[in-house]
């Protein structure tokens, strides 16, 4: 045994302490971070005393720095980010329509009662000016507030299809992101470290997340600590490469630069993708055509069936005898620009007590403009409903899965607290040692003077 | 189980957020009186909404209806009671021109008398309403719907009152009355025909306006039935509307004191901690 040998298992012990007293820092200031995960010095025996007559050949080192995760829980939480972003997407991008149509004052079911009601007062007193007059100032209020359902439909298309560009941008720059760390992942475990480090791994996972915030996605993490991620089996990242995605007419185009023959192909935005992209996706090419139909059928029937209790001549200028009009595009059957007539003679037209009455009487049908708008009003209401409370239901999923991470990776000042007065007693204590090593040194070089 | 610092910001955090946005969903619904402003907190219910509106809105239409059917009913009455009135005044000459010892002065005096009656029937016969329209005319268009399936006569046909043709001039109502004028201006006492005959219209006049009466009372007694109807719409309206205010209170005043707590463990949590402890 040797007091040489004692002495460097203190400094060994003063290395850990120092390690430790980094690692504590590192978590305290990280402790708020996304994405960060615990962090833990792992201290080892280098060395090992083959006979127990004998320990001076035991040593003591810093392995490395670990850190606590569960790739378990980081797929569910990818998963589940992506699904959040979709339903939220759904609610949020629908909000306004799901106002409007519940809103006295933009309301198509208010001025429809409105102009029932004007033809009612018309039927009572056909020879009116004044109700003649409210009729058609009703008829085209209603007509406006049908383009007013039209023109909230549009924006949603619009502002989806800005949203979906926005979101693929998004998405090609974590790809570019995540492919460049893999990169940086694969060069570490090159150069003879085992596993790459803590740093590298936390920024890998949190882009991960983000891209599936985007796009959904199977991600699937490789031996060598690569992050890939797979929409419908299409590869967004894969291994160092990064897929660029663009959005054209109603179409979300794939490139890959590491797989050339992937270039130009169209990605399913179903099965398990999800996140924004989807989100998006879903209102422009299922919700808002949905509702494009709807609104043009509602105004054509309104325009169709109005028309068609004018019997005579009395609309004018004649024989166009009707008071409203629409476009019908030939292919689609797209009913757009419902409006009152714009030729409309509104002086000289003339509307017996008949029509009017029979204009009254429309709301009486079973499938009255007013039936279709309260179906129209709960299909909206409805649509939007069950998202909102599939992104609750998600969320919960959501915050329970954050807080098992938590548990895993997250850090505890206090924990940190305690660790950081451990490692300054341990600091001291292997300091002492030195200390009375170095004495006993003293002595001893005293003793031969 | 190990806790982590950001858990305990994170469900302070959460809680506060949620009790706040429960509290401001609560104040809104109290301030504005209404339990839903979005289709999707409950499209059942917005939907119905929208069929209790048309509802209510014919609802509307109909009491708009009566009070013009009651207004014109009102003014056939008046007219009828003011023709009757005349033909009274006709009825009493012709009885007094029956007295065969008038002279020529006397059947001047009386055609005078007559002519005036005359002039008043006719003023009355060509009463209009409101809208402007002869309230007895040819009877067209004069149905009015004042209660779902139930309508009135705001107009009535002048054969119907008048009796005989379409027109004042040639109903049996002037023409016996113009007999007994004819009879008095030639100084001759009408016959017994011809008095009989204004008997008979007064007769006609009174079914007339026993049925403008019978159809006053119908408007009378739908007036309280659409109101309860109106009633009952707008209750269900409320039912499915409004905010009860005895849970948007108690809710509100829950969700403010989660808020309160929320707040005070926050403030808690963020004094504690063993690095303030360290020396």
């Amino acid at each position: 045994m040797s007091n040489l040998s004692s002495m460097g298992v203190a400094f060994s012990g003063l290395q850990a302490a120092q390690a430790g007293m980094l690692i504590t820092s590192q978590n305290v200031s990280g402790s708020a971070v996304e994405g960060f995960s615990r962090r833990r010095v792992e201290v080892v025996m280098s060395q090992y005393s083959l006979d127990s007559r004998d320990l001076s050949s035991t040593a003591f080192a810093v392995d490395g720095f670990s850190r606590d995760y569960s790739s378990l829980l980081e797929k569910q939480r990818g998963r589940q980010q992506g699904l959040m972003s979709e339903l939220e997407t759904k609610a949020n991008g629908t909000s306004t329509l799901d106002t409007v149509v519940l809103d006295a004052a933009s309301s198509v079911g208010t001025a429809l009662d409105k102009f029932f009601a004007a033809a009612g007062a018309l039927a009572r007193d056909p020879g009116s000016v004044s109700f003649k007059a409210q009729l058609f100032s009703t008829a085209r209020q209603l007509a406006e507030r049908f383009n007013g359902v039209y023109d909230t439909v549009k924006a949603m298309r619009e502002s989806a299809e800005y949203g979906i560009k926005e979101s693929l941008a998004n998405a090609n720059r974590l790809a570019s992101q995540l492919a460049s760390i893999n990169q940086k992942v694969a060069e570490s475990a090159s150069v003879g470290s085992l596993v790459p480090s803590p740093d590298l791994l936390d920024r890998r996972d949190q882009l991960l997340i983000d891209l599936q915030r985007e796009l959904g996605g199977q991600a699937v993490i490789g031996e060598n600590g690569m992050a890939n991620l797979y929409v419908n089996g299409n590869p967004m990242v894969d291994l160092n490469g990064a897929a660029r995605l663009s959005y054209q007419a109603g179409k979300v185009y794939l490139a890959l630069g590491n797989k050339p023959e992937l270039t130009g192909t169209t990605l399913n935005i179903d099965g398990n993708a999800s996140g924004r992209v989807k989100g998006y996706y879903a209102l422009l090419t299922d919700f808002v055509p949905e509702l494009e139909t709807r609104v043009g059928e509602m105004a054509k029937s309104v325009a169709d069936t109005v028309n068609s209790k004018l019997g005579s001549n009395g609309i004018q200028p004649a024989p166009d005898n009707k008071i409203f009009t629409y476009l019908e595009n030939e292919s689609s059957g797209l009913v757009t620009n419902f409006r009152l007539r714009e030729d409309l003679d509104t002086t000289a037209s003339t509307i017996t007590q008949t029509e009017a009455k029979a204009i009254e009487s429309i709301r009486l049908d079973a499938d009255s403009p007013i039936s279709d708008w309260a179906t129209f009003t709960t299909y909206v209401g409805g649509q939007v409903a069950s998202w909102k409370a599939d992104y609750a239901a998600a969320q919960t999923v959501s915050e329970r899965l954050d807080l098992d991470r938590e548990r895993m990776s997250g850090v505890n000042l206090d924990e940190e607290a305690a660790n950081l007065m451990r490692f300054q007693q341990m600091y001291g204590a292997a300091s002492k040692v030195l200390q009375i090593g170095s004495q006993l040194f003293d002595q001893l070089l005293n003793a031969l003077r | 189980m190990r806790i982590s610092t950001k858990q305990y910001y994170d469900v302070a955090q959460q809680s506060m957020v949620r009790s706040a946005e429960g509290a401001y969903s609560w104040q809104r619904k109290l301030a504005s009186g209404q339990r839903i402003d979005r289709a999707s907190e409950d499209p059942a219910a917005a939907g119905r909404a929208v069929i209790l509106n048309a509802r209510l809105s014919r609802i509307d239409m109909f009491k708009s209806n009566q009070d013009f059917a009651r207004a014109n009913l009102a003014d056939m009455d008046t007219a009828l009671d003011g023709i009757q009135t005349q033909l009274m005044i006709i009825q009493e000459v012709s009885v007094q021109a029956g007295n065969g010892s008038l002279n020529s002065e006397a059947y001047l005096a009386l055609g005078a008398k007559i002519e005036q009656a005359i002039d008043e029937l006719e003023k009355n016969a060509l009463q209009q309403d409101s809208a402007g329209r002869p309230l007895f005319d040819n009877g067209e268009n004069a149905e009015l719907e004042i209660q779902p399936g139930l309508t009135v006569n705001i107009l009535l046909a002048r054969s119907q009152v008048f009796g005989g043709g379409a027109g004042v001039d040639d109903s049996d109502l002037m023409n016996a009355v113009n007999a007994i004028a004819n009879a008095i201006a030639a100084d001759r006492p009408p016959t017994e025909v011809e008095v009989s005959d204004i008997a008979t219209v007064r007769e006609t006049l009174t079914r007339a306006r026993a049925n403008v009466g019978l159809d006053a009372g119908a408007v009378d007694a739908s007036r309280d039935a659409i109101e309860a109807y109106e009633l009952g719409t707008i209750q269900q309206k409320s039912e499915l509307l409004d905010t009860d205010l005895a849970q948007g209170v108690s809710e509100f005043v829950r969700n403010q004191t989660l808020l309160e707590a929320a707040r005070s463990l926050f403030s808690r949590i963020s004094s504690t901690g063993l690095f303030g402890m360290l020396r």
